[in-house]
């Protein structure tokens, strides 16, 4: 190159001699240009749909990297302390015997005394050898074969719980179904602090029964009333102290349900305190959703709706969605979602004219339109599964059908003279609905567009919060200005709220 | 260019951050570079683009000792748009009616030179694109004919009458800006 610095070589900063095309343009070409010949290193992410996202910035992937730890952690530690969900378990009133003084007129289990020598059990024995204290069974959370069994009644304060141990604790039918007898092989008792952390502080109320059958622990003889068990799970004892009660057996829904009253708690408000309300079953349900979407990586939300105005009430239409839930773990979702937004970046997608202008005034000038696309709008039907990781967390995956609504882009008209004098001049720019001004531009674009789901969902009574990310799986631009075909594909991030209209199981 | 090393080394990787950076930075001088080789604006943007897709593909050799780094794009894409040039526009040699007189003149006055750079673009847009292409290089590069013989692969004599009729066909405008020798 000639050493000389030379009038006309324009440096980086200085003011353009002429009219310089909008550089996003030109550098989405480029990229274009280098995704084709100098593609990116391939990470072992970028082999699966959704590298636009990862590679949309560090943010987004240790975002990303956070989200997913937490979820395994979580998931983990619901594992390590799984607790099974029991059928609500209904006592037989008629042995049960009332509890003096209960506001609800609870009955509790009175133990009877026992001539055993056995020095182990705590003051709790005692009490229970007094009569001043009941006891509780529910399925352990141990596993079948475990050589102790637990007891955890949540809805103690933990300074009043105590736990009693026993070896192969397992229920056997004993004549009647309704019977249930235990080993004589309980060999202590303690407090709760020993399992009370390793367990959690949440145990569903319908799992609690009093225990009336005849049993026996050491130095004293418990009777258990419960319902049996066929299964061959341990079973747990929990006993609670008489000061409690009162205030706490209350919560006991099968005990209520047992005497024949009105559960303390609704169903609403158990799940609030932790309660679980998983139906089993199939269980249709329906109601509308609404979603809010998120631009990605280099995409630009522009403020106008699908007819290029600048309105974007229509951008919120509420979707109706169908759930099918299939037990209290899977449920399939669809819905109908019009009028979708989808985010791009700015791309150049026709340019016409080069012909003598026919705007009045203007004759001696060559009239360019460029039109550069800027939006998109779908018709979404959505087909995913979910699967409930703990409580009232889902995560889900599927494939959307999308079909192209709409699309807003941006007409330049250009002027340049004819006779090579003078500058180029931007005779009018404006926003437009490709599809409602039937532009040839609008040919361009792909009118189905395939996509993968993923996404997280929270729910809380009638109420759904997910988190969704799309991944379109072929390309939204048939051919480029040049006649290249095109390489952009869809992506996106949303946030949605679902209302359940008409759900039987609630 | 704010870290520029950092950029070029981003480059190197094939850190897509890295060359948009670079890419937005140097594009409004390249355009500049390229729109005087080409009249349509769509051309002047590809022939960017091819330039700076061999500057990303060659960026691992270029020297800080050997040059500016500005310049060495510059060069990379002057000579992508000179590619492009002679694969869209044939040129022919055999112009060779051109009396010593005007040679003379073609090269003993640069008719550009004290032009604002904006004129500069519309006197271009009416030249034909050989012609536009020889008086960009002669006038505005300050390449000697020799050079541009290699560069464009044709006659001196071919050139300098390019350069003449440049100075022809530029000359009711040039009229109007300064005063040509009679």
């Amino acid at each position: 190159m000639n050493d000389e610095q030379h009038p006309y070589h324009f440096q980086p900063g200085d003011e353009p001699p002429i009219p310089i095309p909008p550089v996003e343009n030109a550098w989405s070409q480029m990229r274009q240009q280098l995704d084709a010949k100098m593609p990116m290193a391939r990470h072992w992410y970028s082999r699966y749909p959704g590298k636009t996202f990862w590679q949309g910035g560090r943010t987004l992937w240790i975002g990303a990297g956070a989200l997913t730890a937490c979820l395994s952690t979580l998931l983990a530690i619901r594992i390590i302390v799984h607790k099974p969900t029991a059928p609500a378990t209904a006592a037989r009133a008629s042995t049960l015997a009332p509890v003096p003084g209960h506001p609800a007129s609870i009955p509790v289990f009175t133990p009877a005394p026992s001539p055993s020598t056995e020095s182990a059990a705590p003051a709790l024995a005692s009490a229970i050898a007094h009569g001043s204290a009941s006891a509780s069974i529910r399925p352990s959370h141990a596993s079948t074969g475990s050589s102790q069994a637990y007891a955890s009644s949540t809805h103690l304060p933990a300074s009043q719980e105590a736990y009693i141990h026993a070896s192969n604790v397992q229920a056997m039918t004993a004549g009647s179904r309704r019977h249930t007898t235990y080993p004589n092989n309980i060999h202590s008792i303690s407090d709760r602090d020993r399992t009370l952390a390793s367990h959690g502080r949440t145990m569903p109320d319908e799992d609690q029964t009093v225990v009336t059958t005849g049993h026996s622990i050491p130095g004293h003889s418990l009777s258990a009333a419960m319902p049996a068990r066929t299964s061959a799970r341990p079973l747990s004892l929990a006993v609670t102290r008489p000061a409690l009660r009162g205030a706490f057996f209350a919560t006991t829904d099968s005990l209520l349900r047992a005497a024949g009253k009105k559960p303390a708690y609704t169903a609403s408000q158990n799940r609030l305190k932790g309660g679980k309300h998983h139906p089993s079953g199939i269980l249709l349900t329906a109601g509308l959703s609404i979603a809010k979407s998120f631009p990605l990586g280099q995409q630009q939300s522009i403020p106008y709706n699908v007819n290029g105005t600048s309105n974007r009430i229509s951008d919120y239409i509420p979707a109706p969605f169908f759930r099918l839930s299939v037990g209290n773990r899977f449920y399939l979702e669809t819905a109908l979602q019009i009028n979708t937004p989808q985010y791009i970046h700015s791309q150049g997608i026709d340019t016409t004219g080069g012909d003598t202008s026919h705007i009045p005034g203007w004759q001696n000038h060559l009239q360019y339109n460029y039109i550069t696309l800027k939006k998109l709008y779908y018709t979404d039907i959505p087909l995913s599964i979910h699967y409930r990781l703990f409580d009232q967390f889902f995560l889900g995956a599927g494939l959307q059908y999308s079909r192209l609504w709409g699309a807003v882009g941006q007409e330049d008209i250009i002027l340049r003279p004819t006779n090579g004098i003078g500058s180029d001049t931007l005779y009018s720019s404006q926003m437009m609905g490709l599809k409602k001004n039937a532009s040839k531009a609008y040919n361009k674009l792909a009118r189905a567009d395939w996509r993968l789901l993923l996404e997280a969902d929270y729910h809380w009574r009638r109420l759904t919060l997910s988190a969704r990310y799309e991944q379109g799986l072929s390309n939204y631009l048939l051919t480029l200005p040049g006649g290249t075909p095109g390489s952009s594909k869809n992506s996106s991030i949303s946030l949605r709220l679902f209302y359940d209209l008409w759900n039987p199981g609630r | 260019l704010e870290d520029l090393q950092q950029i070029i080394q981003g480059c190197a990787r094939n850190d897509r951050k890295s060359q948009e950076k670079l890419y937005k930075e140097l594009y409004m001088p390249l355009y500049c570079l390229c729109r005087r080789y080409f009249q349509n604006e769509h051309d002047a943007i590809e022939s960017v683009n091819d330039g700076m897709m061999k500057v990303f593909e060659k960026i691992d050799s270029y020297r800080p000792e050997k040059g500016k780094f500005f310049n060495w794009v510059y060069t990379v894409v002057r000579n992508k748009a000179l590619d492009k040039f002679r694969s869209m526009t044939p040129l022919t040699s055999g112009f060779a009616d051109i009396t010593e007189l005007e040679m003379e003149a073609a090269e003993g006055y640069n008719p550009l030179v004290s032009l604002e750079a904006k004129d500069l673009y519309t006197l271009l847009d009416r030249l034909s694109p050989a012609t536009r292409v020889v008086c960009n290089l002669f006038y505005i590069e300050g390449y000697a004919i020799k050079d541009i013989e290699d560069m464009l692969n044709i006659s001196g004599g071919t050139i300098k009458w390019h350069l003449s009729e440049s100075r022809k066909k530029l000359r009711s405008v040039l009229e109007k800006h300064i005063n040509l020798r009679p």
